[in-house]
Parts: structure tokens; C-alpha cells; sequence
């Protein structure tokens, strides 16, 4: 019956969560929910409010299951003001995610594309990886997972666009200045920082980022999340993509 | 021994019988390049309207394991969007224009549009499920659709009419013909119904949506069967087609070429290879020559 049920869940499509608790910085939420989901780091989940809409959310942690939203539309704007006990509805995972390697990676997350970061970083830790967890907030009181990266061991730079806590400017910046010490690069955040990693990567090193588009069936036939010009699907092909792919596929500025 | 998977579609000859189905990939031009490189002989656009339309708010498809519900709503960029759209195709491309609308002049607009365009052929949406208005309501209407038919048909281009399950879908098939339309595609989806037991709402967020995929195989079969004996046309068998076994099954129905649509949910589209490989060494087993050998083979039985 599992595979019946489009490889998903239990009885049914959606399994239904109840948010235990929440944890706000201004716009962003993360929701901390009582169920748990076999995920690879940077797969997706649907999130569904009965009544809005459904949107799709790389988890911050699986076990249980967290995610992280910023308030952007009418559905993740409900989202962000969830309180324990409220309700909400989840398939999948769908997707591909990042790939798991041993050596000394850099994670650089911008945003609220910190979230598959921080539980890839806990992923890679398990294996007994040691890397580097970057992440740019436009604020410091934005700041999301630093301390869950030090507690996992690992170094962890935020980087603040105001200079108001951590490092002034873009995480990009330190991937700038230390590449040459890294064996691979995992990024997620804003568009234009994903562009400014892959070009910063074009140089050989394994670099994997995980791209942003409006993704409305999850299941790669309505064409919504097509990255312009390249024939790839975020939600079959990616969300996680390698940079040479990305390049190979023509995408713009990369 | 390598088979010769190409067949004729009525005036069209396709390099092999299979048809990326209209709404899957096909209203970006990146999408339908990659679907044309994955191997289809033939590749429908998503429904095109004269005016872009949204579409509905997700949820927009349920996986039901025996099929897909979705309800999209005719989302599209428009028709002004086709010469985009098929900017990236190679010349030998074969294009059928899906259009959509919800009057004769709809159609019109759109279709002298695909001409301009030099598109192959144009498949009419009369029967999309769940936009009220500009589908199901018009191929229930057989004088409606007839109307729709006459005005797409004068423009000199082969055109297909796209069938739902109706009980006058033979009446229509007869008098289409008479009006000069080329072939059919054999089927839309059904209007069905998914709730989510644990919310107890109903899934899509238009409650009713089409359903898609095995489910529907039967029934898309039967109605190939029934039009190609009784008219012996060009058909275009679309529904539940997920492996070799119900492509080859809808060619001996009698089906020229054979849509692939539910197939692609989850899957790339570069899996459609896996469907001609299982066409072709079904062909070599049975010492089937060509595809035109296979269509209609049941009813010599």
C-alpha cells in the first residue's frame, strides 16, 4: 500500500503535523513540528493549508520534522504566524537533494535558504564530517542556525548585510577569500547569491546549489518551476543541482 | 534486428508513434526542446487560450497510486506566446497546437495564430474537466463543438478534437468528420473527486479536477476501439499509457500514435525511452514489421 500512495506516507497523500512549537525572527518562523520524515538534506516537502494554498519547504531538520518560512504570500504569511497546536499537512519528500561527501565542505546559506544547510550540516557531522557553516542575514537579530552549527562543532560565520552582528556584507564574500581551503560547496539562499557562488565555483571544485522557483504540483508536469532556459524542473531535477550542470544547460549568469 | 518505430498520423509522419500529451512540459520553450530531444514523435503544447490564464492555486494534482486528479485551470502564457514557445524546437520538429477557449472565435484566433506559426496540426480542447466554460460544457454541446470544429477547419490545417467521456462522443466523431477534421485524440481526463481524510477537505483547490493514468486506460481503449471500428481515423490514444504494454495495447486498438501524459508524473521525461525500447522488442518478438502493421491488429482477431 505504501507504493500506492504515490510512495508517500501512511494511510493517506498528506500526513498531518501539529506545530509544537514556534520560533519567530521578524518575518521568518521556524515551525517545530511533532511528526518526523525520512529526508535527504535539500528534498522538499508540500506544505498544505486546506483553504490557502500548498507550498513547498526544504526542512531544517527531520527528526522532528522543522521548517523554515519566510512570510512572502498569503499562505507562508499564515504559516509564520502559527502557534503551537495549529495544524497543517505534508507530503513528500520530494526531489533531489544534496549529495552526502566525506572531506571539508563549506555550507553557505543566505536567508531563509540557511534551512536544508543547517540539516545537511547535521547529516555531514553525523558521518563524522567537519566543515565550515556560513550564513548571511540582512540583520543580526535574522540570524537562524549558527549556534546549532557550533553546537554540532563546527565553524560558523554569519555575515549580516547591516553589519549589525557577525561579519558585514555576503557570505559570498567568504567564499571569495577561502575556496582554496575547501573539497566542496553546498549553497542555497537568494538567486543572486547562488549566481555569485557558481561563478566563484566555475573553477573545478564539486559545487551543488539549490534553486528557488514557484513550484505548484511537486511532481514535474506543470512546468512551473522551469529554470528559464535550461529545460530543468526544480522540483524533479532539483531542487539541489551541480554547477557544471546548471552551466551545461545554458543557465543565465552562471 | 532494429524495427522501424516511425508511423504515419494521418498527414503527419512521425518518427515514432509516441505524443508528448497535451499539459505536461509544454507551455515553456526550454521544457518542449528537452521533451523533443527525449524521443517523442510528436509534441502537443499545453492548451493555448487567447488571453495567459494563471491557473488554479496548489494544490493542483493528487497522487492517487492508481492515477493523477489535477486540476491546473488551463494555466498557459497565452497563444501571442506560441512563437516563443516553439523557438527552440529543431525544423523537423513535429508540433501539435492545443488550444483552448470558450467560443468559435476563441478558437479561431488562436488557430490562425498556430497557421502563422506553421504548427503541424492543431488539437481543439473541447473537454478539459475543470474550467467551467472552456471544456467538459462545450464537447457536452455537440452543435457547440461542431461550431468551434467548422471555424478551425476552414483555416487548412489538419485538425484533431481532443474527446472526454460523453455519451454522444460517437455522434460528434461522426459529424467532425463530416466537417473535415483529420483525426481524434482519445481521451481527456474524467472530472473526479479527492478528500483528504485527515482534514476531511477536499484536496485541489478547485475540489473537482481530471483524473489521469491507469485508472483510465480502459476506458481510453474502448473508445479507440469503438471509433477506429466504426471510422477507421487517424487517433491519437492518450490515457494510462505507462509502459510499453498499454502503448501497444492502444496502436492494436487503433490508435496511430499513442500520448504519453500521466507517465511523466515523477518521472523525467528522458523515460520514454524505456516505452520504445519495450515497443520495439515487442515488435521484434512478434515479427511486426512497422507500426502500421500494429494499429487496429485487434480487430483482425
Amino acid at each position: 500500500m505504501e507504493r500506492m500512495l504515490g510512495g508517500c506516507c501512511k494511510d493517506s497523500l498528506y500526513q498531518e503535523a501539529v506545530v509544537t512549537r514556534v520560533d519567530r525572527r521578524g518575518d521568518v518562523a521556524n515551525l517545530y513540528l511533532d511528526i518526523s520524515l525520512e529526508t535527504i538534506p535539500g528534498q522538499f516537502v508540500m506544505v498544505w493549508l486546506p483553504g490557502l494554498e500548498e507550498v513547498p519547504m526544504a526542512p531544517s531538520d527531520d527528526d522532528p520534522l522543522r521548517i523554515t518560512v519566510k512570510a512572502v504570500g498569503r499562505t507562508t504569511r499564515r504559516l509564520v504566524g502559527m502557534e503551537a497546536g495549529d495544524r497543517l499537512y505534508i507530503r513528500g519528500p520530494y526531489g533531489r537533494g544534496f549529495t552526502l561527501r566525506s572531506g571539508r565542505p563549506l555550507l553557505v546559506g543566505g536567508g531563509v535558504g540557511a534551512a536544508p544547510l543547517i540539516l545537511l550540516a547535521k547529516k555531514l557531522a553525523e558521518m563524522g564530517v567537519e566543515g565550515v557553516y556560513v550564513e548571511g542575514q540582512p540583520t543580526g537579530d535574522m540570524e537562524l542556525f549558527i549556534g546549532e552549527a557550533l553546537e554540532l562543532g563546527w565553524e560558523a560565520i554569519l555575515y549580516t548585510e547591516d553589519g549589525s552582528m557577525g561579519h558585514k556584507g555576503f557570505p559570498t564574500q567568504y567564499v571569495e577569500e577561502n575556496l582554496g581551503g575547501f573539497t566542496g560547496i553546498y549553497a542555497c539562499g537568494p538567486e543572486p547569491m547562488n549566481r555569485a557562488v557558481l561563478r566563484l565555483c566555475r573553477d573545478g571544485i564539486p559545487c551543488e546549489v539549490s534553486m528557488e522557483r514557484v513550484v505548484k504540483c511537486g511532481v514535474g508536469v506543470c512546468g512551473s518551476c522551469v529554470i528559464e532556459g535550461t529545460g530543468l524542473l526544480v522540483c524533479l531535477d532539483g531542487p539541489v543541482f551541480r554547477a557544471d550542470e546548471l552551466i551545461r544547460r545554458g543557465y543565465p549568469g552562471g | 534486428m532494429a524495427r522501424d518505430l516511425s508511423t504515419r498520423l494521418g498527414s503527419l509522419s512521425l518518427r515514432n508513434p509516441l505524443v508528448l500529451a497535451s499539459g505536461f512540459i509544454g507551455s515553456d520553450e526550454s521544457l518542449l526542446r528537452r521533451a523533443w530531444e527525449a524521443g517523442f514523435g510528436a509534441v502537443t503544447t499545453k492548451s493555448l487560450t487567447p488571453r495567459p490564464r494563471k491557473g488554479y492555486d496548489p494544490p493542483i494534482v493528487v497522487d492517487l497510486g492508481y492515477g493523477y486528479l489535477n486540476a491546473v485551470g488551463l494555466a498557459n502564457p497565452g497563444i501571442e506566446y506560441l512563437p516563443r514557445l516553439l523557438s527552440l524546437l529543431p525544423e523537423d520538429a513535429v508540433v501539435i497546437l492545443s488550444i483552448a477557449g470558450a467560443t468559435p472565435d476563441d478558437f479561431r484566433r488562436c488557430a490562425e495564430i498556430g497557421v502563422e506559426n506553421n504548427v503541424d496540426a492543431v488539437e481543439l480542447n473541447l473537454s478539459c474537466p475543470h474550467v467551467k466554460g472552456m471544456g467538459m460544457d462545450i464537447v457536452e454541446d455537440v452543435g457547440y463543438s461542431l461550431e468551434i470544429i467548422e471555424e478551425v477547419v476552414s483555416l487548412g490545417r489538419p485538425v484533431y478534437v481532443k474527446l472526454g467521456l460523453t455519451d454522444t462522443y460517437l455522434e460528434l466523431v461522426a459529424r467532425s468528420l463530416d466537417k473535415g477534421v483529420e483525426g481524434f485524440t482519445v481521451m481527456n481526463t474524467v472530472r473526479g473527486l479527492a478528500i483528504d481524510i485527515e482534514s476531511g477537505w477536499p484536496i485541489l483547490s478547485n475540489v473537482y479536477g481530471g483524473l489521469s493514468g491507469p485508472a483510465i486506460h480502459p476506458i481510453a481503449l474502448r473508445m479507440v476501439h469503438e471509433i477506429y471500428g466504426e471510422y477507421r481515423v487517424p487517433i491519437i490514444g492518450t490515457g494510462g499509457v505507462t509502459s510499453w504494454r498499454e502503448a501497444v495495447a492502444m496502436l492494436y486498438a487503433g490508435a496511430s500514435a499513442v500520448g504519453i501524459g500521466s507517465y511523466l508524473f515523477n518521472r523525467k521525461v528522458e523515460a520514454i525511452g524505456d516505452i520504445l525500447k519495450g515497443i520495439e522488442h515487442h515488435m521484434e518478438r512478434k515479427g511486426f514489421k512497422d507500426i502500421a502493421s500494429m494499429v487496429g491488429y485487434s480487430h483482425h482477431r
